[in-house]
């Protein structure tokens, strides 16, 4: 059957989304627009993935796995995918080192944890919207060293891209894919960035910051349980 | 102006020597995106980034620029060094940041 998996949806963790995302929300809406696989991937922390990862355990359809939208020192957002909490908890450990604590009460309470039945448990201290004072070769290590899938988030937006930040992808950089932002299908990545064809997969995510972006973009591909493994299967198809 | 003479006026650190002191300067850009300077930075300019990823040699090769300034005396990976050496890219090093270097070269003469 197509498996279809949204790579890169933030929840009311993430300082820039809204409060209204929460993971409970999130598996809701992602469940009723007939999406398989989900990632949740806020900047530089998992503390709302096992809440939706425990929502989900009503909707047999859907697998909920964590993830993390890593910013390196280059300030190039990277997507860290990831196969189950372990892994994906190694890799926060050692960012969460790297980034400095909310410097106000304003900066603090717009990063959310809530739990999975939507009730508020409380706020993370740390500045999730900094940067990691990692380079990006050695952020995607980090993802491949727990066993996780690293790609590049929204090559094509203006900001916070491999693209933007480096102005190309260094042939030896390692990422196992590369994500377009909504603004593009894949047909148009393909015809405007030629010169990685071949080379990588072209990966669709809604980067949803917002309840009803959810379901808009997915990635296809072809599976049978919608496992983590299957969809790293597909990307060295 | 020549490279060698504003590496002089402004203070500047060689850190790996020049692959052409006396290139002329043309002019100078400032910014730390690297597709921006692919798009705006011409050739024989000097250009001021915090950036000292692998990448900036490779940008500064393809834009025929006569220096890479870095910013706040950024450490510079071994990587980045070694493709500088390769690509024959000037880099130099500044203790000030941005805004103080850009004015410095400005006051050179340099707009």
């Amino acid at each position: 059957m197509k498996i279809k998996a949204d790579i890169h949806i933030h929840t009311c963790l993430s300082p820039c989304a809204d409060i209204l995302i929460s993971p409970k929300r999130i598996v809701e809406k992602a469940f009723n627009t007939d999406l398989n696989m989900i990632f949740i991937t806020d900047h530089n922390s998992l503390n709302n993935a096992e809440a939706a990862i425990k929502a989900a355990r009503y909707y047999p359809s859907l697998a909920v796995y964590p993830g993390m939208e890593i910013t390196s020192r280059e300030e190039v957002h990277i997507l860290g995918l990831f196969g189950n909490m372990a892994d994906a908890l190694s890799t926060e450990e050692v960012i969460t080192t790297y980034l400095p604590d909310a410097v106000s009460d304003s900066e603090y309470r717009e990063q959310i944890i809530a739990n999975e039945f939507d009730e508020v448990e409380g706020f993370c201290l740390k500045s999730l919207f900094n940067a990691v004072n990692i380079k990006t070769e050695d952020i995607i290590k980090l993802i491949h060293n727990n066993n996780g899938i690293a790609a590049a988030a929204h090559i094509d937006r203006p900001s916070f891209s491999i693209i933007s930040q480096l102005g190309f992808i260094p042939d030896d950089i390692g990422f196992d894919a590369l994500e377009i932002s909504p603004n593009l299908d894949i047909e148009k990545a393909k015809e405007k960035y030629p010169e990685y064809l071949g080379k990588y997969k072209f990966l669709r995510g809604s980067d949803s910051h917002s309840l009803n972006w959810i379901g808009s973009v997915y990635t296809e591909f072809e599976g049978k349980n919608n496992t983590f493994g299957e969809f790293a299967q597909y990307l060295i198809s | 102006m020549k490279l060698k003479e504003l590496t002089e006026k402004c203070g500047l650190e060689t850190v790996n020597g020049f692959a052409d002191e006396n290139k002329e300067i043309a002019g100078a850009y400032s910014s730390d995106l690297l597709s921006d300077v692919i798009a705006n930075a011409k050739k024989d300019f000097v250009w001021i980034t915090l950036q000292t990823h692998l990448n900036i040699i490779a940008v500064a090769a393809l834009k025929e620029l006569a220096a890479i300034i870095i910013v706040n005396n950024k450490e510079i990976d071994k990587d980045t060094l070694q493709k500088a050496e390769e690509e024959k890219v000037t880099l130099l090093r500044t203790g000030l940041n941005t805004f103080q270097i850009s004015g410095k070269i400005y006051e050179c003469g340099i707009h």
